[in-house]
């Protein structure tokens, strides 16, 4: 126990103990719908975006799927408690599972190509998504999307209530989970060995390290949140759009990784949050935003190809 | 319905978006043997070619327009090489950098049109309006247009390739890059011309397909994957394999289309695409280690 | 102003490929009317010196001046137009293109493109059974027909000098004795040459100085009036070291 204590105030931690004890108590001192409204897509991006981080940064793969999987998580979570009356609670678990298994799918073409068809694949396969989520209209809405969504209940308790601050919650523990889970998988002989393929394939495959194997349980365990993440934005925010399959929301994502810096979990969840918020200021200007975007992306990849983040923090270590 | 009727529809169908598959990949396979990379943007360059032609025809007429818009998108390549893909040609994940930014400079040329024209869908007029009987199908004149002229583009495109000095330089890059430094060719020139020569291709496409279907901004992404699909297919590094490719795609769409709908098209593609990649990754006439 | 009696001069030159130096104050001279030879261990920088003086690579410090030009640190293509012709090892060409296009792009500059036929003619004089394979794509060459069109594509650069880098690697006896005759015509056409090679009996046969190449800078100079003396065995003392 003292031991736990001691930890808390270890200097590494405290950083992220301060953040966590604000954003605890963020909701309650700012009372305001909108603010809120950005925190809890910031916290949601987060965990989508330190998740593609797994498949990005650790194993070196372009997943364009990523946020394809992000979006039909939600969609199943939509579809299963509108249509078929399931729990919403459930319904993000079995989002949850369909996305990571989904995932899994999508890598078996992927085992015997290298490189860049990794990202032929996954394009397609989002463009094919998207197909897909505009056909069924009956099940999805097609192009206007799927509404009244129902709300998520705990006991009596509808989430709706209050503001919606139950929702904040909500994705503040699921950021958590993903962080705790992502960090712990890292730092697993999983994510070793996957760190392994990436630098070291050929050496890691002798030493009896299945590319295949570890590609799969990858892409799968990143999907695990980012589905559960998309069944929590279908219940906040009441509806589904299949525009969110667009390039726009699939750079602020990526970007927040370039942000925040390729290799770092927390690196792309400082990213997101910055990244939602420079975008949510951007949101009245219409085209123009994806425009600034653009050119900030190209501009971060030209003089901070590491990400932002990284460059700052040495820049910070350097002067303190 | 008489079987032979609908073989000759969707044979000639196919021929038609098996062109136009054709002159939008040929870019695309001109920026991945000379830079072994992937030009996200290049749908949306063709769909802003497109506009731009739109807005030169009604300054200038028809054939002004085209030639504008050609020039227009030549000076833009070049640009967008020397922005968005020479900085990063000697960093290490080159490939990946040059992804994001072109995948960045898609969302800039998409939106700028947005803005400049407006979200509504357009279309460029045709140069020869009406219909006609090609075999007993029913056919436009526009569509017989471009499945005759592209073949044409196409040759032309090659013999410059195979026979002018740039050309020559060019195939060079893509073949031995420090044979060509060691023969004087000025390597960074090359590559901006490439990408103008591409964006010439991407302009050719661009009056082509605008003159036939109605366009709007966000056209470029649904065309830019089928011509991944294509080149894939085909082979990369292969220009022939490539042209191959689009037609047969260009008529496995139509049949597609005919047998399985709109909605269900684009999963028969993809599949395609699987099963080619599962059996064999080097496309039908690709080179090795692609 | 003092016209130079040297042809190349390469002067304290350091140079390698990032952090890692290859070459350590080098420095070699070309006579006029004069071709030289580097020989020495492997990898201790003899082609890292090749693309240093061809613009391949940037040097750390240290002069390069050729024909009274100070060519540091200039583009490759600068280089190529000013005649400096580097003629790299086990040159794989333009494999998909024809050899007749290789020649073309040999003149690709715009000092050797004015007079291609020219250059054509004496590459057909110095190799006359390329005439027939001018159709033929270069990956389908063998080593040594692609090593000598290899040198070919060099000599259509109307070369003022040539950088020949290994040319015998993996010849047959009979290839090397070709390329020996193929190089002694070069010299008739007054084309100097520095020559890298593993077979120092052929670099004594073909130039008239030796430099020893060892750990990135110069550990001997041998003329060619000493050069049989030192023959055989005390040559490949030198070679081999102690």
């Amino acid at each position: 126990m003292i031991n736990k204590l001691g930890q808390i105030f270890n200097k590494k931690f405290r950083g992220i103990f301060i953040l966590i004890v604000i954003l605890i108590l963020l909701p309650f001192i700012v009372r305001n719908n909108y603010f809120q409204y950005i925190l809890i897509l910031s916290m949601l991006y987060a965990v989508v975006a330190s998740n593609w981080d797994l498949t990005f940064g650790y194993f070196g793969m372009f997943n364009f799927g990523h946020v394809a999987i992000f979006v039909s998580g939600g969609y199943v979570a939509a579809i299963l408690s509108k249509f078929y009356g399931i729990s919403p609670w459930v319904s993000i678990i079995l989002a949850s599972l369909f996305s990571a298994i989904l995932c899994s799918i999508i890598v078996l073409p992927m085992l015997r190509v290298k490189g860049i068809y990794v990202v032929l694949i996954t394009y397609g396969f989002s463009q094919l998504l998207y197909q897909f989520i505009l056909s069924q209209r009956n099940l999805t809405g097609g192009s206007l999307g799927i509404d009244l969504i129902p709300d998520i209940y705990f006991g009596n308790y509808s989430f709706a209530q209050n503001g919606k601050i139950a929702y904040y919650f909500l994705a503040f523990f699921l950021l958590i989970a993903s962080t705790l889970f992502l960090t712990k998988l890292v730092k697993s002989k999983f994510g070793l060995s996957v760190i392994a393929l990436k630098d070291y394939e050929e050496y890691a495959v002798s030493r009896g390290v299945n590319f295949g194997r570890q590609l799969i349980l990858c892409f799968g365990a990143s999907a695990l949140f980012t589905g559960a993440a998309g069944a929590v934005m279908a219940f906040y925010l009441g509806a589904l759009s299949p525009s969110m399959l667009g390039f726009g929301y699939l750079i602020i994502i990526l970007s927040s990784i370039l942000v925040g810096g390729i290799n770092t979990i927390y690196g792309s969840i400082v990213g997101a949050l910055i990244l939602v918020v420079v975008s949510e200021l951007l949101v009245n200007i219409g085209a123009w935003r994806f425009i600034i975007i653009a050119c900030l992306i190209i501009f971060i990849m030209r003089f901070f190809p590491k990400g932002i983040y990284p460059s700052v923090s040495k820049l910070y270590k350097r002067y303190m | 319905m008489d079987i032979f009727y609908t073989f000759k529809a969707i044979f000639i169908s196919g021929l038609f978006l098996g062109s136009l598959y054709a002159i939008i990949a040929s870019g695309l396979s001109l920026i991945w043997g000379t830079f072994r990379m992937y030009n996200f943007s290049h749908g949306s360059m063709i769909i802003l070619s497109a506009y731009i032609a739109l807005q030169a025809i009604s300054v200038g007429g028809f054939l002004f327009g085209v030639i504008t818009a050609i020039i227009i998108s030549f000076f833009l390549g070049i640009i967008m090489e020397k922005i968005i893909i020479e900085p990063f040609l000697d960093k290490p994940e080159a490939q990946l950098i040059v992804l994001i930014t072109t995948l960045a400079a898609m969302l800039l040329i998409d939106n700028s049109i947005q803005i400049i024209w407006g979200a509504r869908l357009k279309k460029l007029p045709m140069l020869l309006e009406g219909r006609l009987d090609f075999v007993g199908v029913g056919i436009s004149f526009q569509q017989l247009i471009i499945i005759s002229i592209v073949p044409i583009i196409l040759i032309l495109f090659s013999i410059f390739l195979k026979r002018s000095r740039i050309g020559l330089a060019i195939r060079a890059v893509e073949q031995n890059l420090d044979l060509s430094l060691l023969v004087g060719i000025n390597v960074r020139n090359t590559y901006a011309i490439t990408f103008g020569i591409s964006a010439i291709l991407a302009a050719i496409a661009g009056v082509l397909l605008g003159s036939n279907y109605l366009i709007s901004p966000s056209l470029g992404a649904g065309y830019l994957l089928k011509a991944f699909i294509v080149i894939i297919i085909g082979g990369l590094g292969s220009l022939t394999g490539t042209l191959l490719a689009a037609y047969m795609i260009g008529i496995i769409e139509a049949a597609g289309q005919f047998f399985l709908g709109l909605y269900w098209t684009p999963f028969l593609l993809f599949t395609i695409l699987i099963v080619v990649l599962t059996f064999k990754p080097t496309g039908f006439f690709g080179e090795k280690g692609a | 102003m003092q016209t130079s009696k040297y042809l190349l001069r390469v002067e304290n030159i350091y140079g390698g490929y990032g952090n890692i130096e290859v070459i350590r104050d080098l420095t070699i001279y070309l006579n006029k009317d004069e071709s030289i030879g580097l020989f020495g261990p492997n990898g201790h920088g003899k082609t890292t010196l090749f693309k240093i003086i061809s613009g391949l690579l940037k040097p750390s410090k240290g002069k390069i001046i050729f024909y009274n030009e100070d060519i540091t640190g200039l583009s490759p293509q600068h280089i190529v137009n000013n005649g400096l012709i580097h003629v790299p090892q086990s040159n794989i060409l333009f494999p998909r293109m024809t050899v007749m296009e290789a020649f073309k792009l040999g003149a690709y500059s715009k000092r050797a493109w004015s007079e291609l036929d020219k250059s054509l003619d004496q590459v057909f004089s110095i190799f006359p059974w390329v005439k027939n394979k001018l159709n033929q794509k270069c990956y389908s060459l063998s080593g040594g027909q692609r090593q000598m069109v290899s040198i070919g594509v060099g000599i259509m650069g109307r070369a003022k000098l040539l950088l020949l880098d290994e040319p015998t690697l993996g010849l047959s006896p009979i290839a090397k004795i070709d390329l020996l005759n193929s190089i002694i015509q070069l010299k008739k056409m007054n084309i100097p040459l520095v020559v890298i090679d593993q077979d120092v009996d052929f670099l004594t046969d073909s130039t008239d100085r030796l430099y020893l190449v060892e750990r990135g800078s110069i550990k001997l100079e041998v003329n060619k009036n000493e050069m049989h003396k030192h023959k055989d065995k005390d040559i490949l003392h030198m070679y081999f070291g102690k």
